[in-house]
C-alpha cells in the first residue's frame, strides 16, 4: 500500500535562474503509451486517466514532443483514504519525432483519460537529380 | 554539485520510481501477487458513505459492470485496444487490456438501492452508502 500525499496542481515558477519554467507540487508518472504506424499516420495513445480536457497540454518545440497531463484532486482531498492501490498524480513523457512526420497536422483528442495524438506522416519525397552548373 | 542541497529528497523519490516500475516490468515474477492489479482500486472514507475510486482509462461506459451485496463490490468488464494489425504496424504496446473482474470486501454493508456511480476521465467512482444497519447510534445514558 502506498503513503499517499494528495496536493493540487499549484503552479509555483521559479524566478532566479530559470525566468519562465513552471513547476507543479506532487509527484509526476509517465503515462503508458502505444505506438502504432499505419501508412498514413503515426498513432500514439497514451493511459492518463483523471485527466480532463483542458488540463492536458501537447507541445512541439525542435524535435520533441511533450505531452503534460494535470489532475485535479480537490474531491479526494477531503476524504480520508483507507485503501489504496494507486497514487494520484500528473503525467509527463516526451518523444522524439523524426523528420518524416508533418508537424503542422498534428491533432490531439482526448477520451475517457486516453490522449490519442495522430501523427500524418509527410509523402515520401521522390528521388531528385541535382544539375551540374 | 552544487545544487544537491536543494534536492534531498530525489534519491528515495527516484527509488520509489524504480520500485514502481520493477513492479510493473515483472521484475519479481511469480515471487508476488502485488502486480498486474487491473483495475487498480482505491477507496476513501466520507461521513455517511464509501468513495470508491478506480484507474480504468479507456474503458467504454457499457463495458463496466458493477454489482454490490451487502459488503461486497464486484466490478467486471473488458478493456478494449482497438487497432487493425492488418492495417498497422506495432511499435510499443504498453497499455493492458482484455478482461478484467475484481471483487473487494468492504468493512461496512452497504445500502445497495443507493448506490451510485459515475465515470468520466477515465475514472471510475462509486459512491456506497453505508446501510442502516453500519451506521452508529447515539445512545443516551439514563
Amino acid at each position: 500500500m502506498y503513503h499517499l500525499t494528495y496536493q493540487n496542481p499549484v503552479p509555483v515558477t521559479k524566478k532566479e535562474s530559470t525566468p519562465n519554467e513552471t513547476t507543479y507540487q506532487g509527484k509526476t508518472f509517465t503515462p503508458l503509451a502505444d505506438i502504432f504506424e499505419s501508412k498514413q499516420n503515426l498513432v500514439l495513445v497514451l493511459d492518463m486517466p483523471g485527466v480532463s480536457k483542458d488540463l492536458v497540454q501537447v507541445k512541439l518545440e525542435n524535435d520533441l514532443l511533450e505531452v503534460e497531463g494535470r489532475v485535479n484532486v480537490n474531491e479526494l482531498t477531503a476524504k480520508t483514504p483507507i485503501y489504496s492501490e494507486y497514487n494520484v498524480g500528473h503525467y509527463y513523457r516526451r518523444f522524439a519525432i523524426s523528420n518524416k512526420i508533418n508537424r503542422d497536422q498534428i491533432e490531439a483528442k482526448m477520451t475517457d483519460g486516453v490522449l490519442t495524438l495522430t501523427l500524418p506522416k509527410l509523402p515520401e519525397k521522390s528521388p531528385k537529380k541535382i544539375p551540374i552548373s | 554539485m552544487s545544487t544537491d542541497f536543494a534536492r534531498t529528497w530525489e534519491p528515495l523519490v527516484s527509488l520509489q520510481r524504480a520500485i514502481e516500475s520493477a513492479m510493473n516490468q515483472n521484475f519479481f515474477g511469480f515471487a508476488t501477487t502485488d502486480q498486474g492489479i487491473f483495475p487498480a482500486i482505491s477507496v476513501f472514507k466520507g461521513e455517511n458513505e464509501l468513495l470508491l475510486t478506480a484507474e480504468l482509462p479507456g474503458t467504454r461506459k457499457q463495458d463496466i459492470n458493477i454489482e454490490v451485496k451487502n459488503d461486497l463490490f464486484r466490478v467486471s468488464g473488458e478493456r478494449k485496444v482497438d487497432f487493425d494489425p492488418k492495417e498497422v504496424s506495432t511499435h510499443r504496446r504498453e497499455r493492458p487490456e482484455g478482461l478484467f473482474d475484481r471483487t473487494l470486501k468492504l468493512p461496512f454493508a452497504i445500502n445497495a438501492e443507493a448506490v451510485s456511480a459515475s465515470y468520466e476521465d477515465g475514472i471510475l467512482r462509486v459512491t456506497l452508502p453505508f446501510a442502516e444497519s453500519a451506521k452508529s447510534k447515539k445512545v443516551q445514558i439514563s
